[in-house]
């Protein structure tokens, strides 16, 4: 009896350490495998799931947020956050990068406030979303940059930032129109195409994080590098392959500003458990969302800018340094 | 053999088991590590062990483990107090049993993740955790307790009722003695459970100084060998809990011996 049970638990590991096994990444494949994590960074490619896609690479793959560092370890092209690009490649993956998909979308929103510059949130409580993530690493270096000390916490505290992080967008809406109804003051961050939404319900727009960027890295254009492309090295070195794909990416900008009302729902398509699910976004709130193609080596400064602010709070989020120059497509 | 040497090969053998199960579980991860070979899927053994020992010269995973540790205890209190309270009521007044009955089948069906969003509505970070912890294992003690209530030799209910022995006598002196081993059973297979549920309820909560937001950063930061050194923490502290409440049984058993053969 005995004997019997440790032979089926010995078979059952097996067939498990077989299954796992079984997972591994390198499988031969046709056609190359991409991708996107479901939100903002699907709109920086939904032009090519709406198309006739690219030779040679099958249709976008949307996956949950929370899981896109390990399908990007096991796909060959993938949308990543800027920091989770960087660290991929320190970490010792054969990845490239080859440019900017999304340039930041970030608002800071507030309801029965008198804030009216960064210095007057000392002292509030501000809800946001992503700790850890661009967005938060992009917030708290234009806190610092104000003077601001920053702590994370539920309550206020006099002459510091408290962030109190919550796993969503829609969380802080929650707690934004709970505040507004209370008559109580409540400060949040929260991306577009949440941001219309909010603003629908009656909450205010107090700064736009993409123009305060601007100011502190003292650049050109609004925005930062927030969703970044990443292919593998020999997708990299496949160059009619790359012209087809980087020309996909140029078109896309056009696509969602002049396809607007569809842009949700073809998400939804390909994914149908999307955030996006059953919405419909304007022309305004889609150009906010800046989304457009910047090349790696166009890009290079403000990617290493924000890699840089990263580094300042927490290095281990780019993989302890900034990339060397292999990390650049086309250079 | 004497028997004395029979005795001592048994104790040895008797601890060798475990050992042996666990070698074949570290044998079993370095295989699938090395069969994978992507440190960022399956770290390798010794990579974990490296991640768990640089994150154990940091303070913040003590302050981490802290946090946790004392908000699995306070969630796990607060229900083993409740489940209490509510066996003992069932066991004294059988209507109250009836009357219980159904808000225990529903406490035990509601799913963790429904408690979960809507105490993320309703509570701090802090407190959240808590909730959810309080929320799934009170119905496990509250059931468990019941059956130990349930137990108790009838003939010495009937004994205490004829003689009418005050409450606080019979809970004191017949309903907790006589459930003693069931509740240090219940207390020993929860506590696993609290630290499992706490820990879910931290990473959604984003609770500060928590295991749960230290698993979630080391995943955000392609941390996959600390992810694994959180883990191996996780089950070193359900571990250790586990032995203090059979050290506590013990010593309690000591000084108020209840002899089922007397």
């Amino acid at each position: 009896m005995k004997k019997r049970f440790f032979v089926i638990a010995v078979a059952a590991l097996v067939v498990a350490a077989i299954a796992l096994v079984g997972c591994t990444p390198d499988e031969p494949q046709q056609e190359y495998s991409f991708v996107v994590p479901d939100g903002a960074p699907a709109l920086g490619i939904v032009g090519i799931l709406a198309g006739d896609g690219v030779e040679g690479m099958k249709s976008p793959e949307i996956v949950p947020s929370n899981t896109i560092s390990t399908r990007a370890v096991q796909a060959d092209i993938a949308v990543v956050p800027a920091n989770l690009a960087a660290n991929l490649y320190n970490k010792g993956q054969d990845v490239v990068m080859v440019g900017t998909v999304t340039h930041g979308n970030l608002f800071v929103l507030g309801v029965n406030t008198q804030v009216a510059s960064l210095q007057d949130l000392e002292g509030k409580l501000v809800c946001s979303i992503g700790q850890n993530s661009v967005p938060d690493y992009v917030f708290r270096t234009l806190l610092a940059d104000a003077g601001l000390e920053i702590e994370t916490g539920d309550v206020a505290q006099e002459g510091k930032v408290t962030i109190k992080y919550y796993q969503d967008g829609s969380a802080v809406v929650q707690q934004l129109i709970q505040a507004k109804n209370g008559g109580n003051e409540l400060i949040g961050v929260l991306a577009e195409p949440a941001v219309t939404n909010a603003k629908a319900k009656g909450v205010s727009e107090l700064f736009d994080l993409q123009e305060l960027w601007q100011d502190y890295t003292d650049s050109d254009t609004a925005g930062y590098a927030q969703a970044v492309l990443i292919v593998k090295k020999a997708v990299a070195e496949d160059t009619a392959f790359m012209e087809r794909l980087v020309a996909a990416l140029r078109e896309n900008a056009d696509y969602v500003l002049q396809n607007s009302a569809d842009v949700a729902s073809v998400i939804a398509e390909a994914y149908p458990q999307s955030a996006f699910a059953g919405q419909t976004f304007g022309t305004e709130t889609l150009e906010r969302c800046n989304c457009y193609f910047e090349s790696a080596q166009q890009g290079k400064a403000g990617f290493e800018a924000m890699l840089n602010a990263i580094i300042a709070i927490n290095a281990q989020a780019v993989g302890g340094k900034l990339p060397d120059a292999a990390f650049y497509f086309g250079g | 053999m004497s028997a004395a040497a029979k005795k001592r090969t048994k104790r040895l053998l008797s601890a060798l088991y475990p050992l042996g199960a666990a070698a074949f579980i570290v044998a079993l991860w370095a295989i699938t590590a090395a069969a994978v070979g992507e440190e960022l899927l399956v770290p390798s053994v010794g990579a974990t062990f490296r991640g768990l020992f640089a994150m154990l010269g940091e303070g913040a995973t003590y302050a981490a483990i802290g946090g946790t540790v004392l908000r699995a205890l306070e969630g796990f209190a607060a229900a083993l107090a409740a489940a209490l309270a509510f066996a003992l009521l069932a066991a004294a007044f059988a209507p109250l049993k009836k009357t219980f009955a159904p808000f225990a089948a529903i406490m035990r069906s509601v799913p963790t993740m429904s408690v979960i969003m809507l105490a993320l509505l309703w509570a701090s970070s802090s407190v959240m955790p808590l909730i959810v912890t309080f929320m799934t294992v009170f119905p496990v003690l509250y059931s468990a307790l019941i059956a130990a209530a349930d137990s108790v030799d009838g003939k010495l209910i009937e004994m205490a009722r004829i003689y009418r022995v005050p409450l606080k006598k019979r809970v004191f002196s017949l309903y907790l003695p006589c459930m003693a081993p069931q509740i240090v059973e219940g207390v020993r297979s929860t506590l696993s459970l609290t630290l499992k549920v706490t820990i879910a309820a931290e990473v959604l909560a984003q609770t500060r100084d928590s295991i749960g937001v230290g698993m979630m950063q080391s995943q955000s930061f392609l941390q996959t060998d600390r992810i694994l050194g959180w883990t191996v923490i996780a089950i070193v502290l359900g571990a250790l809990a586990e032995l203090l409440v059979t050290a506590i049984a013990a010593v309690v058993r000591k000084l108020y011996v209840v002899d089922k053969r007397s």
